[in-house]
């Protein structure tokens, strides 16, 4: 259904030297699949999931959904092929001065459908997927951010995308309202057959909903397994991200920070931040699994 | 208050020529400055199209015209006034500049009140495959409203001052009239009563401006 491939992405800017965001990337996703993609900040999990919909245009490789090369087009093909892809975003992004209905009616509205009457219905038919028909007038600031959530997913499937793209969609929420709106996502994968891409830093989240897994780091996706092996007896990753799938979760070091640091006997306090900023994420909480890895995580 | 009185006809007068100004001045200013804000802040460097060099010359055009003293501009465009109007003294005189004085002023606020809006709709809107004009019409300015009524309001408010020195092209206007009568003809009385029309139109703008503003914003919860 997806299809990355020798995907790189580079942000040149004046004067420094050019970024590069995303390193050679092929990936496949298969039609009706959850595919989850887990990563820390700054991996380049965001930039390849606007790589898919040519948010941020590759700079090299090719994009297909569908069967379409989208890397091969632009303007108007470019944005029709964009009607068949939706997207929810860490932060909802709805227009805050249109009410609920309103925000939903405006994917039909870019999406041409020209006729007021069949935009309404198809607003309808969105907001009772997620449940959320009787905040139908209301207007964003005086919602939730779950619901706000959901009026977004309601805004992506009214032009009945075969792909929806979800952007860290429960970053922002509480772990009740992350599983709701989770349940919302693998309804509407289940019931059409929508694929589904989601991005996220949340092991949770890709435990519960990922029938495939992409590890990503330096904007390279480094591992690739069924989500069903995380639950296989023996199952051995290759990489710390992987390993940490695997575990409980957060372990604090509640021992101090001299306690075992690896190496912290060799340097002076004033070593101690540059050293948290070349090794692991956070060397006094870690997961369990990342402990005793040999390979560091950048 | 005799005096006051004697002056009714003058007062009447001088309040219709500010209104003409403004009546005129404003919308013209809205119109023409609301789309220049909008380019401003679509080409701009960062923008959603940028086009760095045009938006520096244009962007350069709306410092010049901004910088202008409004009483050197009032003079130095007297030719293009004339051809405008087809005069140079007089209240349609006094409307050319002060036109081509809010248009820019507009547009600067119109541009500053999208560029603070945030992206995350608008990102949105494109992966929606909106276009560009779409994005501005459908999300742009809706949710940018409450801030143009804000920006309409110190628009006109900041012109009704300018608009006092409409005398020196014999343009009339309330703010002239406290000058001629009130300054230099040493009528004090006529002069408060020009300014307490001043203060009160000016309270009107504000209070029928910051109502509608509000009206309009459904961002923070009723």
């Amino acid at each position: 259904m997806i299809s990355l491939s020798h995907v790189s992405t580079t942000f040149a800017a004046r004067g420094r030297e050019p970024l590069t965001a995303i390193d050679d990337v092929t990936l496949e996703v298969s039609r009706g699949k959850i595919q989850g993609i887990i990563g820390f900040s700054g991996a380049g999990k965001s930039t390849l999931l606007r790589n898919i919909n040519l948010l941020e245009r590759p700079s090299s490789g090719r994009v297909s959904v569908g069967g379409t090369e989208l890397t091969s087009l632009s303007g108007a093909d470019l944005r029709r092929a964009r009607h068949q892809i939706g997207m929810i975003f860490q932060g909802f992004n709805l227009v805050n001065n249109l009410s609920v209905a309103q925000n939903v009616e405006l994917s039909l509205k870019f999406a041409g459908v020209r006729d007021r009457g069949e935009r309404l219905r198809r607003v309808a038919e969105a907001l009772e997927i997620v449940d959320i028909t009787d905040k139908a007038s209301v207007y964003p600031a005086q919602l939730s951010g779950g619901q706000k959530q959901r009026v977004a997913i309601a805004r992506a499937l009214a032009t009945k995308p075969e792909v929806l793209l979800c952007d860290e969609p429960t970053s922002a929420l509480d772990p009740f309202t992350t599983a709701t709106v989770l349940q919302y996502l693998a309804d509407v994968n289940r019931e059409f057959g929508i694929t589904v891409v989601i991005v996220t830093h949340e092991m949770e989240v890709i435990k519960a909903l990922a029938d495939d897994v992409a590890v990503m780091e330096d904007g390279r996706v480094v591992e690739e397994f069924p989500a069903s092996e995380l639950r296989r007896e023996g199952f051995d990753p290759r990489t710390s991200i992987g390993k940490y799938l695997l575990s409980d979760g957060i372990q604090l070091d509640r021992n101090g920070p001299d306690a075992d640091l690896p190496g912290s006997g060799d340097h002076g306090p004033g070593h101690h931040d540059q050293q948290i900023s070349q090794q692991a994420p956070t060397p006094r909480a870690q997961p369990a699994a990342l402990a005793g890895s040999t390979g560091g995580v950048r | 208050m005799d005096l006051i009185i004697e002056r009714l006809p003058e007062i009447n007068q001088a309040m219709l020529e500010t209104f003409a100004m403004i009546a005129v001045a404003i919308p013209l200013a809205v119109l023409l400055g609301t789309p220049l804000g909008i380019w401003l802040f679509v080409h701009a460097p960062d923008g959603l199209a940028p086009r760095p060099r045009s938006h520096a010359l244009v962007s350069g055009v709306v410092n010049m015209i901004r910088s202008f003293p409004f009483l050197i501009l009032l003079i130095a465009i007297i030719p293009f006034t004339r051809f405008v109007v087809g005069t140079s003294v007089g209240t349609a005189a006094v409307i050319v500049p002060l036109t081509i004085n809010a248009i820019p002023y507009f547009a600067r606020l119109v541009e500053q009140n999208i560029t603070q809006l945030g992206s995350g709709a608008v990102e949105a809107s494109r992966a929606m495959g909106a276009t560009r004009g779409q994005i501005i019409r459908n999300v742009l300015l809706v949710d940018a409203k409450p801030g143009l009524i804000g920006s309409i309001t110190i628009t006109t408010v900041s012109f009704i001052s300018y608009s006092a020195m409409s005398g020196l092209v014999g343009g009339g206007g309330i703010g002239d009239l406290a000058i001629r009568y009130g300054y230099y003809r040493y009528e004090t009385p006529t002069m408060i009563a020009a300014i307490v029309l001043m203060v009160l139109l000016v309270t009107l703008v504000q209070f029928t401006g910051t109502r509608l503003a509000r009206a309009s914003d459904r961002r923070i919860t009723a």
